[in-house]
């Protein structure tokens, strides 16, 4: 099942049937970058309901990778659903309430880290995404991220190093936020 | 793309991309000059019937004989109506004085040109295509063996080259054999998606692939046997050199099939005044940036990597 579900990923994205997680990553990578928003390179090809299934699709690819060092793809993950439109409750390995992610996306993946036993180096060397700009997302300091196209990717890759269930909705709710102007 | 032709015909490229003012014609008119440098027997097809000027691009008032003497049946082959230009091993066919416009062109007489554009006695051939996306201006692009699609980075230029690509695209899908059953179900199938939003031909190919799998593999076979490339001209920032490699990603996850990057030709003030003294840049100018991109274009086409 699952292999054929990969087969066809690997096809989709036009790469080789043994090409690894890397080059898959760094294709959707890509595509995310193009498919974001305003890309000059789509203007007038597809429609927004077209751009989000091409998002949709890249976002579902990426969520069947595995894991960089456990064994489980992402979707077996345990998760306990909350309130926030089924990102998952972070493993409560560590005192304190989790925050809320749909309000406090910043804050939640900290607090997934911090669970983890993880520190800014660590998730820096795993996503390469800067420690600089890794705090700057867990401070929700807007001013200090890129482009929102980026700060997607970044999120994706973060919510994944950290076994987040739906990397994607998380970076949808990180986006609302920064949309919202952090007013 | 394959250079091996049988019976020794020649390599047919076309020159398009929906808009006007482009390069097009620039393009193919020192394109010609370029394979003819560097040793090929080239013939320039002026297939913008209507805003035919490639004559003049190579200093040459308009030519007596063209498409016109051809058409109307005063001779038998197009090699007859080839006239040398000052370019060693380079001929012109004019479009001037055809009478006509090539949206205007009659099912027949497309089909004779098409036919015999194939037996002419020259190594490539470069049609100027014109603009516009009309049928008969889709089916010069697709008889090619490589579609040129110019395109500069402007959203005007980007929004016309993807309605030409998706009208070339519809066009093969719906020649594609068997015609009758094939126009069925695409329609069907098309208007469905579309109500839903959905238009892109991956999308509709793998939605009649799993109603009627020998449709879609057909349908299939036929758009992989279309792979134009793109060719950004008039660049002036660097960054916009990679839009032929976006818009090739692009096109590759919206139709499911190759579209080439070409490269990019930068923008050179100096190809305004080699058209202003009726020269091809390479011949005056051969230094320069434009004359540069150009060359190395021919060589990349002529290698097949195109
Ligand atoms: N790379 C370039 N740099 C500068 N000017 C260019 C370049 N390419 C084309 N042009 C200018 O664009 C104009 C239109 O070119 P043309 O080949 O006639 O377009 P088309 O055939 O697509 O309508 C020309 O007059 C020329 O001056
Ligand atoms: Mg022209």
């Amino acid at each position: 099942m699952k292999d054929g579900q990969r087969v066809r990923d690997l096809e989709w994205l036009d790469l080789d049937p043994d090409a690894g997680d890397a080059e898959v990553i760094a294709e959707c990578r890509r595509r995310l970058t193009l498919y974001a928003g305003d890309h000059p390179a789509i203007y007038s090809l597809m429609s927004e309901e077209e751009r989000h299934r091409m998002l949709a699709r890249i976002d579902g690819i990426l969520s069947r990778l595995k894991k960089p060092d456990s064994g489980p793809p992402l979707s077996s993950t345990p998760v306990v659903e909350d309130s926030a439109e089924g990102v998952p409750a972070a493993p409560d390995s560590e005192a304190g309430p989790a925050p809320d992610p749909a309000t406090s996306p910043g804050d939640f993946l900290r607090y997934l880290r911090r669970s983890c036993g993880m520190d800014l180096r660590e998730i820096s060397a795993e996503t390469k995404v800067s420690e600089r700009q890794l705090e700057a997302i867990e401070e929700e300091d807007f001013s200090a991220l890129p482009a929102p196209v980026f700060v997607r990717g970044f999120i994706i890759a973060v919510a994944r190093a950290l076994k987040v269930e739906k990397p994607e909705e998380l970076a949808g709710i990180y986006l609302e936020k920064i949309a919202g102007g952090g007013s | 793309m394959s250079r091996v032709k049988a019976d020794h015909q020649p390599m047919i490229y076309a020159v398009g991309g929906g808009k006007g003012g482009v390069g097009k014609s620039v393009i193919a008119a020192n394109l010609g000059a370029a394979l003819a440098l560097l040793g090929r027997r080239v013939v320039l097809f002026d297939a913008d019937l209507g805003g035919a000027n490639l004559h003049t691009f190579l200093g040459m008032s308009s030519p007596a004989l063209g498409i016109g003497t051809f058409l109307s049946g005063k001779v038998g082959r197009l090699d007859e109506v080839a006239v040398d230009t000052s370019v060693e091993s380079l001929r012109l066919i004019s479009g001037a004085g055809a009478g006509l416009e090539t949206a205007n062109l009659k099912y027949a007489q497309k089909s004779k040109i098409l036919r015999h554009l194939r037996k002419l006695d020259a190594d490539e051939v470069i049609l100027d295509i014109g603009a516009g996306s009309s049928f008969n201006v889709l089916d010069f692009f697709l008889a090619a063996d490589q579609g040129i699609l110019v395109l500069v980075p402007e959203p005007t230029s980007v929004e016309n080259a993807y309605h030409f690509l998706k009208s070339a695209f519809y066009r093969t899908m719906k020649d594609t054999e068997p015609k009758g059953q094939i126009r069925q179900i695409l329609s069907r199938v098309r208007g469905e998606l579309e109500a839903r939003g959905i238009h892109s031909p991956r999308e509709l190919v793998e939605q009649i692939s799993r109603e009627d799998l020998e449709a879609g593999m057909s349908l299939e076979r036929s758009l992989k046997a279309f792979r134009p490339g793109v060719l950004i001209n008039r660049v002036r920032e660097p960054g916009d050199r990679r839009l032929g490699d976006d818009v090739s990603l692009a096109c590759r996850d919206y139709f499911g099939t190759g579209v080439s990057a070409l490269g990019s030709l930068d923008y050179d003030s100096l190809v305004h005044q080699s058209i202003v003294r009726r020269r091809p840049i390479l011949e005056l100018f051969p230094g320069t940036a434009f004359a540069r991109g150009i060359m190395s274009l021919g060589e990349r086409l002529l290698r097949g990597s195109g």
